[in-house]
C-alpha cells in the first residue's frame, strides 16, 4: 500500500487515525500502540503478505538479541552479540536484496535466484541497526516492550519509504505521546503538501522521464531534450522522495510522533558535500553515525578520510538497489567528495556561491543518469544522442508532446521554484500578511483536492521505492 | 490571534476530513447512485478483491467520470491541448501521437527480411487459394498524418530551425544528410511491402495510391476523408472507396458483390468512427464539424452466395460497406484484433488465441467454407505486421 492511493487516502489513513483517536481517550498508550501495530502490519500486509513473516521474525530476533545486548555485562560477549545481530541483518538485506544480483553476475544470467524484494526491507533493516548499535553503545536502553519495539521497526508511516528514524528520535513518544490541535492541524497540513507535491509535481515530470528514458528513446533526444529530461528525472526524485518524507512526517504528527527532517533544500548546497548533508539526512547521518565515525572519520588523516569517504558512498549508493549502477553512483559521488575534500585540505579557493550551486546542481543531475539506467548500453545510447545527436530532435515525438504542452511547462516551472528557498519565503511572506494563512490554507487544500483528482483520473502513479 | 489560529486549524482539520470522508458522504446521501459511465475508450471493468481493492476503489470512486471530463475539458480549453497522450491535437486536427511518430519515420523501421517474410507467407496462402479455387485479396490503407503533413509543426520548421544535416544519430554516423525534402521522399515499410508483393506477383488494392490518383473524388468535396476529429478515413469517403474496391474485387478476382452507390447526408451526430479520436478524450462538448452519413442504395442482391473472411479494422470496415456484409448474400466473418464478429455482425466474441475461437465456434470450418479471404494492412502497422490469421491459415490449410 503507498500513500499516494486510493485505499490508503479513503480507507486506510481515516480508519487508523479514527481508531488511533478512540483508543487515545482511554489514555493508554499500550492500546495506541497495539492499534497501530495492527494496522501497519495490515498495510505491509496488503501489498507484501508473503514478506510479512520475514520482517515478523527480523523484529523478534532483533529485539531477543537486544536484550541480551543491553543485559550482558561482559564487554566481549556482547561485541559478539552485536557483531552477530548485525551481522544477521545485513545478511537478511544480503539475501533479499543482493544476492539475485550477485550470483547473476557470477553465474551470467538475469534472476539467477529468482528473489524478490521485500518492500521496505532497507529502511527497516537499517533502523533497526541503528537500534541495535545503539543498545551496545549504551546510547538508548533496550525497549521493554516487543509490541513497542515491533512499532517502533515497522510504523507504517516510515517503513516503506523512510526516513530511516532512530529509536531515541521516538523513544519517548512510544511511551508517551501526545496529540494536539496544533500538531494534528500540521500533520494534516504536511501530509497535504506532500501527497499534492507527489502527484501534481513529480508524477508530472516523472511522465516525461519515464518516456524518454525508456530504451527505445534513449538515443532519439538529442542534446536539449537530454539536458531537459535528466533535469526532469532529478526534480521528480528529490519532489517525489521529499514527498514522501513529508507524508510520513504529517502522518507521524497525526498519531503524535516526532519524526525528523529528511531534506533541507539541496539544490541550494554549495558543494556535493553539503548537498548529502540537505539530502536523505536520515540515510547521510546512519551512514555517518554507523560506519564513517567508526571507520575512523577524519580523525586518521586525509588518506584514511578519503578512503572512509569512498566506502561510505559506495555502500550508500549501492543500498539504493541492487544493480551495479548504484555502485557507480555512490562512486561517483565519492570523487566528488574527495576531491572537494583534497582542495579543502590544501587550498582555499573563493568561489562565489552561484556558480558553486550551478556546479552541484550539473554533477548531481548528470549523477542521474546513472541512477536512472542500470545498464551500460542504455548510458551510451543516451551519451551518443547527446553528443552526435542535433540540439533538437524531432524523432523524440513522445517528448516532445508532453513536453510542448503548457499545463507541463507551468508545472515544470513551479517544480523549479520549489526547489529554491524563494519558494518558502514567497510562502512565509504571504504567512506574514492579514489573513495571509488563510490565502495559504486555501491554495493547499485546493492543490491536496486538485492531487486526488489527478491520482483518481490518471493511471500514472510510480512507486519508486521497490528497489529500495 | 490565538483564537484565529484555532480556527484555522479547525477549518483545516474539517477540510482535510471532508475530503476524505468525500465518497462516504455521497453514498450515504444517494448521490451519483444511478450514475453511469459515459467514458469513451474507458478500462476494463475491476472486480472486488482483495487484490484489487486500490483499482476497484480508483474506478468506482464516486462522480469519477464528471472529475475526467471536467479536468480533460479544462486542459483541452484552457491550454489547448489534447489531455490524452496518445493524441495529438494541432490546430484544429487531431493526430494519433503513434501516426506522427510513424510518418515522420522516427520508429518503426521494418527489417527487409521481415517485409519478405510477410510477403512470402502472402505468397504461400496465395498459392492454397489457387489450388483450391478460392480468392485472395489484399488492401493496404493510409495512415491519416499522409494527408495532414502540410500541419506538422515538426517536419520543416524543427529541421531548418535547428539542423538542417543530421536528425539521427545513426544516420549522422552514416553521413547521410537529411532535410525536410528527403524525409518526405524516403521509402516507407508499406512502399517496401508493395516492390515485395508485386515481385511475388500477388495482387493487391492499393488504397494509397488509389487515392493520390483520384484527389479530386477523394480529397475534395464537402465530406473530407478523414475528419479532423476521427482516426479512420471518414465513413462515406470510405464507403465511396468501398464501391471502387468492390469493382477491384469484381473485375480482378471475379468475385460476385451486389452493385450499389451512395451519397452523403448531412447528420446531426458523427458516426463511428468518424470522431474516434475526439470521443476518446473524454471531455464534455462536442466535435465541432460538420458531419455526414452515408447514404447506400443497392442495385441488386441476387448474385448467390459468396462466403467472406476478412481481417482488418475499421479502415477495411468502411470498404466492406455493412449494408452489403449483411445483406443475404453470403456470411461474413469479420477479425480485428482479438475480437471476431459471426452471424454477419450478429454476434461479438473476444478470444485469447485462434485454437480457442476453434474449439468454442469451429473458427476452421469458417475458414474453410469462405470463398474469399481479404487482409487489410494499414501501413502504420507494418512494422508489427503479425497477421495471426494468415499464419493461423497457413498452418492449417492440410484441414480447411
Amino acid at each position: 500500500m503507498v500513500f499516494s492511493s486510493p485505499i490508503f487516502l479513503f480507507i486506510f489513513l481515516p480508519l487508523t487515525l479514527i481508531c488511533n483517536l478512540l483508543i487515545g481517550l482511554k489514555k493508554n498508550i499500550k492500546y495506541n500502540n497495539i492499534c497501530l501495530l495492527f494496522f501497519s502490519i495490515i498495510f505491509y500486509a496488503y501489498g507484501s503478505l508473503k514478506f510479512l513473516p520475514i520482517l515478523l521474525i527480523s523484529i523478534l530476533i532483533n529485539y531477543i538479541l537486544s536484550i541480551f545486548i543491553d543485559k550482558v555485562e561482559d564487554k566481549k560477549i556482547r561485541y559478539i552479540l552485536l557483531v552477530v545481530t548485525v551481522t544477521f541483518n545485513v545478511l537478511l538485506l544480503f539475501v533479499y536484496k543482493y544476492l539475485n544480483l550477485f550470483s547473476g553476475f557470477i553465474l551470467g544470467k538475469e534472476n539467477a535466484t529468482n528473489i524478490i524484494l521485500p518492500i521496505g526491507i532497507s529502511f527497516y533493516t537499517f533502523q533497526v541497526i541503528s537500534y541495535i548499535v545503539d543498545v551496545y553503545r549504551k546510547d538508548v536502553k533496550h525497549s521493554d516492550s516487543i509490541i513497542d519495539f515491533a512499532l517502533f521497526a515497522m510504523l507504517f508511516a516510515q517503513l516503506i519509504a523512510g526516513p530511516i528514524v532512530r529509536y531515541k528520535t521516538i523513544e519517548r513518544e512510544l511511551k508517551y505521546r501526545t496529540v494536539t490541535l496544533d500538531s494534528f492541524s500540521y500533520g494534516i497540513k504536511r501530509f497535504m503538501i506532500g501527497f499534492a507535491k507527489k502527484i501534481i509535481f513529480a508524477n508530472t515530470l516523472g511522465k516525461v522521464s519515464d518516456i524518454a528514458f525508456a530504451n527505445l528513446n534513449l538515443h532519439y533526444l538529442g542534446k536539449l531534450l537530454t539536458v531537459l529530461v535528466v533535469i526532469c528525472y532529478s526534480i521528480q526524485i528529490y519532489l517525489d522522495f521529499s514527498a514522501y518524507s513529508d507524508m510520513a512526517i504529517g502522518i507521524g504528527k497525526m498519531l503524535g510522533f516526532n519524526f525528523e527532517e529528511n531534506f533541507n533544500l539541496p539544490f541550494i548546497a554549495k558543494s556535493i558535500t553539503e548537498f548529502w548533508k540537505r539530502w536523505h539526512i536520515s540515510l547521510s547521518s546512519f551512514f555517518r553515525d554507523y560506519i564513517y565515525i567508526p571507520l575512523g572519520g577524519s580523525r586518521k588523516g586525509i588518506v584514511r578520510t578519503c578512503i572512509n569517504l569512498t566506502i561510505v558512498f559506495v555502500l550508500s549508493g549501492f543500498w539504493h538497489g541492487a544493480s551495479f549502477n548504484f555502485l557507480f553512483w555512490g562512486l561517483y559521488n565519492a570523487i566528488f567528495i574527495v576531491i572537494e575534500r583534497l582542495i579543502s585540505y590544501k587550498y582555499k579557493i573563493y568561489i562565489p556561491e552561484t556558480i558553486r550551486v550551478i556546479y552541484v546542481f550539473i554533477v548531481w543531475n548528470i549523477g542521474m543518469i546513472l541512477f536512472r539506467l542500470e545498464n551500460l548500453s542504455d548510458i551510451k545510447l543516451l551519451c551518443e544522442g547527446f553528443i552526435n545527436g542535433p540540439a533538437f530532435n524531432m524523432w523524440s515525438r513522445e517528448v516532445l508532446s508532453t513536453i510542448y504542452n503548457p499545463y507541463f511547462i507551468i508545472i515544470f516551472f513551479i517544480s523549479i521554484l520549489y526547489i529554491t528557498p524563494l519558494f518558502k519565503n514567497i510562502q512565509n511572506y504571504i504567512y506574514r500578511l492579514k489573513y495571509g494563512f488563510i490565502v495559504v490554507d486555501v491554495m493547499i487544500i485546493f492543490l491536496f483536492v486538485y492531487a486526488i483528482i489527478e491520482m483518481l483520473t490518471t493511471g500514472y502513479n510510480p512507486f519508486i521505492y521497490f528497489r529500495f | 490571534m490565538k483564537e484565529n489560529n484555532k480556527i484555522e486549524k479547525l477549518i483545516l482539520i474539517l477540510s482535510f476530513v471532508l475530503v476524505i470522508a468525500f465518497p462516504y458522504l455521497t453514498y450515504l446521501f444517494s448521490i451519483n447512485k444511478d450514475y453511469k459511465s459515459e467514458l469513451s475508450g474507458s478500462e476494463e471493468k475491476v472486480e472486488l478483491s482483495f487484490e484489487n481493492l486500490d483499482d476497484y476503489i480508483l474506478q468506482n470512486f464516486p462522480g469519477r467520470e464528471n472529475l475526467i471530463k471536467t479536468k480533460n475539458q479544462l486542459l483541452y480549453s484552457l491550454f489547448d491541448v489534447s489531455p490524452n497522450v496518445n493524441i495529438t491535437k494541432i490546430g484544429d486536427t487531431l493526430l494519433s501521437t503513434e501516426t506522427i511518430n510513424y510518418y515522420l519515420h522516427g520508429l518503426y523501421n521494418v527489417e527487409d527480411e521481415e517485409i519478405d517474410s510477410l510477403a512470402r507467407k502472402f505468397n504461400t496462402f496465395k498459392e492454397y487459394c489457387i489450388k483450391n479455387n478460392k480468392k485472395l485479396a489484399i488492401i493496404l490503407t493510409p495512415c491519416k498524418a499522409r494527408y495532414y503533413e502540410g500541419k506538422f509543426p515538426f517536419v520543416d520548421d524543427i529541421i531548418n530551425l535547428y539542423d538542417k544535416k543530421s536528425i539521427d544519430v545513426d544516420k549522422k554516423v552514416q553521413n547521410v544528410e537529411y532535410n525536410a525534402e528527403t524525409l518526405k521522399k524516403e521509402i516507407r515499410p508499406v512502399d517496401k511491402l508493395k516492390i515485395k508483393l508485386k515481385e511475388y506477383n500477388i495482387n493487391f488494392f492499393d488504397s494509397i495510391d488509389y487515392i493520390d490518383n483520384h484527389k479530386e473524388k477523394f480529397l475534395g468535396g464537402e465530406v473530407p476523408l478523414f475528419y479532423n476529429s476521427g482516426h479512420h478515413w471518414s465513413i462515406y469517403k470510405g464507403n465511396l472507396l468501398g464501391i471502387d474496391f468492390h469493382d477491384y474485387l469484381r473485375k480482378t478476382l471475379d468475385i460476385k458483390i451486389p452493385l450499389l452507390s451512395v451519397k452523403a447526408s448531412p447528420s446531426d451526430i458523427a458516426i463511428y468512427p468518424d470522431s474516434d479520436l475526439f470521443d476518446v478524450l473524454n471531455v464534455y462538448e462536442k466535435p465541432n464539424e460538420k458531419f455526414y452519413e452515408s447514404v447506400v442504395t443497392y442495385e441488386n442482391y441476387n448474385i448467390g452466395e459468396t462466403n467472406f473472411l476478412v481481417q482488418g479494422g475499421s479502415f477495411l470496415g468502411a470498404l466492406l460497406i455493412p449494408q452489403i456484409t449483411v445483406s443475404p448474400f453470403g456470411e461474413v466473418t469479420h477479425i480485428e484484433n482479438k475480437s471476431m464478429f459471426m452471424n454477419r455482425y450478429q454476434d461479438l466474441i473476444s478470444f485469447d488465441s485462434y485454437d480457442e475461437i476453434n474449439n468454442k465456434y469451429n473458427l476452421l470450418k469458417v475458414c474453410k467454407e469462405a470463398d474469399v479471404y481479404i487482409f487489410e494492412i494499414h501501413e502504420l502497422n507494418v512494422y508489427n505486421a503479425t497477421f495471426g490469421l494468415l499464419d493461423y491459415l497457413i498452418e492449417h490449410m492440410g484441414e480447411i
